[in-house]
């Protein structure tokens, strides 16, 4: 099969990628290892989904085992890696918590001495943010003095709600920041989106329509401009011309049979684990010895709040209702470098009353009292989510499992990742003043969550992008260094994590260096 | 399951004006309601059976979580989501489901004046 483009892995940077190059008119193949998503089976009205969401939505692909999935060894990580591998990737099953990155977060080093800046500012990525979040159709509001000013998203933003009220009031007391959430949740019909109903699911697949998950708002539109998706493609290996460049990847069907699709110019948007994985089974692009090096996974905290008054927090976009960046920027007191985003989140129906996450196995709830618990926590709790900025180091990293395999032979992936003292001194700092916020809006008890692994929803940095092909695996546009007509565009190619959910700039970033892609396409070096 | 009703009715008791698990129908039918869609679940709750042998309900719980985690976390999802299924207890507590509710209109407009009245929060770069 000829193309003139490849892309493999039809998430969110493949989606973007796609949909652009097919505007161009590229005849573009896309490789997904799973399948679309099914939506029958998120019943998400019916008391069973509290049963089944978990099996049929969950997100860690070594419990879920599906047929797209592949193994990952996480015995040497404190967090696991979470993922959805089908069409749609992580957007199927992300909280839609749409946060650009700050300023900073492109001169980490020149701000903070540590790490490493960026090869482009929050100023060049801006107009591909503003362009990216009408096609997700995003809500939020213009002016949220934790950015430049600039233009907002295209549709308003959810309420906060009666907890969302509180905290903000709590908020101006204390002189700290909030702002109504931007979330990839519709407010009102928007394209192939529906308006939200409040059913709280979004991190379990929203069957209402309303989350911008790609495989709703970018593969129809990609689909009828042309492009291939072909699904139930396992990349077995990326080929290699003679002369040095890629010729893009053969891969297996569900039968396993064995197939090539041959391409000028090859595009990798598998995540940070499934593209390094891909680029050590080929062995390429990898002089730097960085390819796998540097994984981010954003630790993640939780504090809950209860209040006598009832804050209808059963349900609502989960999503969010506000964040808060009063304290994303490195403070020069606080004994750490940079920061975590907080985003204030309902809690659910009664079946998570009762779990150990996020209620603490010391407030067990098993037994005499139980029922009052139940009412005190259930519709009167509101917790922040924490999003913590880790910094990248070589020794966390993706490698190729020596011993196993998926389902078709093709080596797993192990990931080793420790969390290192800022991550758990910026932990401890979030958590505190997290729980003040809470105390200060009128919470009569709090609690710490305690620290699970399930939470490494962000898979970054394992490719790192730079100007130095010795210290850098692709440039500021996701072209490898020694491979140039092979891309990374996915969050692999992250310096350093931010604080932030990364699909607004994994999205944006795609869109740019798709643009670019499309601009040098007359001078870029291709496959014979 | 009758085996269970002595755990379920540990970790869920009839006080406060509501039911017990067993009452509740949580270890009867709605418990397999909860089997039909997650019939995964059967097996770690019949395994409890001998996990919990010789045991009083008291120490079954109090032991379950190291002697048989696979079976506590079965009991602890499956009879409380079986409890939940049952229609008259949720009214009880007040809780109608996850229904549609459509948005409201903005709520936040006459608290961000504070917001914007003070500083911004990022630091400009280059």
């Amino acid at each position: 099969m000829e193309t003139d483009v490849l892309i493999v892995g039809a998430g969110p940077s493949g989606a973007v990628t796609a949909l652009r190059l097919a505007q161009d008119g590229f005849k573009v193949t896309v490789l997904e290892q799973g399948d679309w998503p099914d939506y029958t089976k998120a019943n998400v009205a019916d008391p069973e989904f509290a049963v089944t969401a978990d099996r049929d939505w969950g997100w860690d692909p070594n419990l879920r085992a599906a047929p797209g999935d592949y193994p990952i060894d996480e015995s040497e990580s404190d967090i696991t890696a979470l993922m959805w591998n089908g069409v749609g990737g992580g957007t199927v099953v992300y909280a839609a918590q749409w946060q650009r990155n700050m300023p900073s977060d492109f001169r980490v080093r020149s701000l903070d001495g540590v790490a490493d800046d960026w090869p482009f500012t929050y100023e060049d990525l801006e107009p591909y943010y503003v362009r990216v979040e009408k096609d997700f159709g995003i809500s939020g509001l213009a002016g949220d003095t934790a950015f430049p000013p600039g233009e907002g998203p295209p549709l308003p933003p959810v309420p906060i709600g009666v907890m969302g009220r509180k905290v903000a009031r709590a908020h101006n007391e204390l002189g700290w920041h909030w702002w109504p959430a931007p979330l990839a949740i519709a407010t009102r019909p928007y394209g192939n989106l529906n308006a939200c109903v409040q059913r709280a699911t979004c991190l379990n697949a929203c069957a209402d329509g309303a989350k911008a998950s790609v495989d709703r708002t970018h593969w129809p539109r990609a689909t009828e401009l042309g492009v291939n998706l072909i699904t139930n493609a396992r990349v077995r290996t990326l080929t290699t011309r003679p002369d040095g460049l890629v010729g893009g990847a053969v891969y297996l069907d569900a039968e396993g049979r064995e197939h090539e699709v041959r391409a000028p110019a090859t595009v990798l948007c598998a995540n940070g684990i499934g593209t390094p994985r891909l680029l050590l089974i080929s062995g390429l692009a990898n002089s730097s010895g960085l390819v796998g090096k540097r994984l981010m996974m954003h630790p993640f905290g939780t504090v809950v709040g209860l209040f006598e008054d009832d804050l209808g927090s059963t349900q609502g976009p989960w999503g969010q209702h506000l964040h808060c960046l009063e304290f994303y920027e490195t403070g020069a007191d606080r004994g750490f470098v940079r920061g975590a985003k907080w985003g204030l989140q309902p809690t659910g129906g009664p079946l998570k009353m009762t779990t150990a996450y996020p209620w603490g196995a010391e407030n067990s709830i098993w037994g005499a009292g139980f029922h009052d618990n139940v009412r005190r926590r259930l519709g009167h709790s509101a917790m922040w989510g924490i999003i913590a900025e880790d910094l990248p180091e070589e020794h966390n990293r993706v490698e190729l499992d020596p011993v196993n395999t998926d389902r078709q032979g093709v080596p797993a992936a192990k990931i080793v990742y420790r969390m290192n003292q800022n991550s758990y001194d910026l932990m401890d700092f979030h958590e505190a003043r997290a729980k003040e916020s809470l105390e200060a809006a009128g919470a009569y008890e709090t609690v710490i969550a305690p620290f699970i692994r399930a939470t490494g929803w962000h898979l970054l940095g394992t490719c790192r992008m730079g100007d130095d092909p010795a210290t850098s695996v692709v440039d500021g546009f996701g072209r490898c260094h020694d491979v140039p007509n092979l891309f990374v565009f996915d969050g692999s190619t992250w310096p350093t994590s931010s604080g932030m959910n990364p699909t607004a700039t994994i999205a944006a970033m795609a869109l740019r260096s798709a643009e670019h892609l499309i601009e040098t396409r007359k001078t870029m070096a291709v496959a014979a | 399951m009758r085996h269970l009703d002595p755990l379920a009715d540990r970790l869920i008791p009839g006080e406060d004006g509501m039911p017990s698990a067993s009452e509740a129908g949580a270890t009867g039918r709605w418990l397999d309601a909860v089997l039909e869609a997650r019939p995964d679940l059967r097996a770690p709750l019949e395994g409890l059976a001998t996990s919990t042998a010789g045991l009083t309900a008291e120490e079954a719980i109090e032991a379950l979580p190291e002697r048989d985690p696979g079976g506590w976390t079965a009991l602890t999802s499956a009879v409380v989501a079986a409890y939940y299924f049952n229609s008259e207890v949720c009214e009880r507590i007040g809780y109608a489901g996850q229904r549609a509710i459509p948005l409201g209109s903005p709520d936040y407009e006459d608290l961000l004046d504070s917001v914007k009245s003070r500083a911004p929060v990022y630091r400009p770069t280059p």
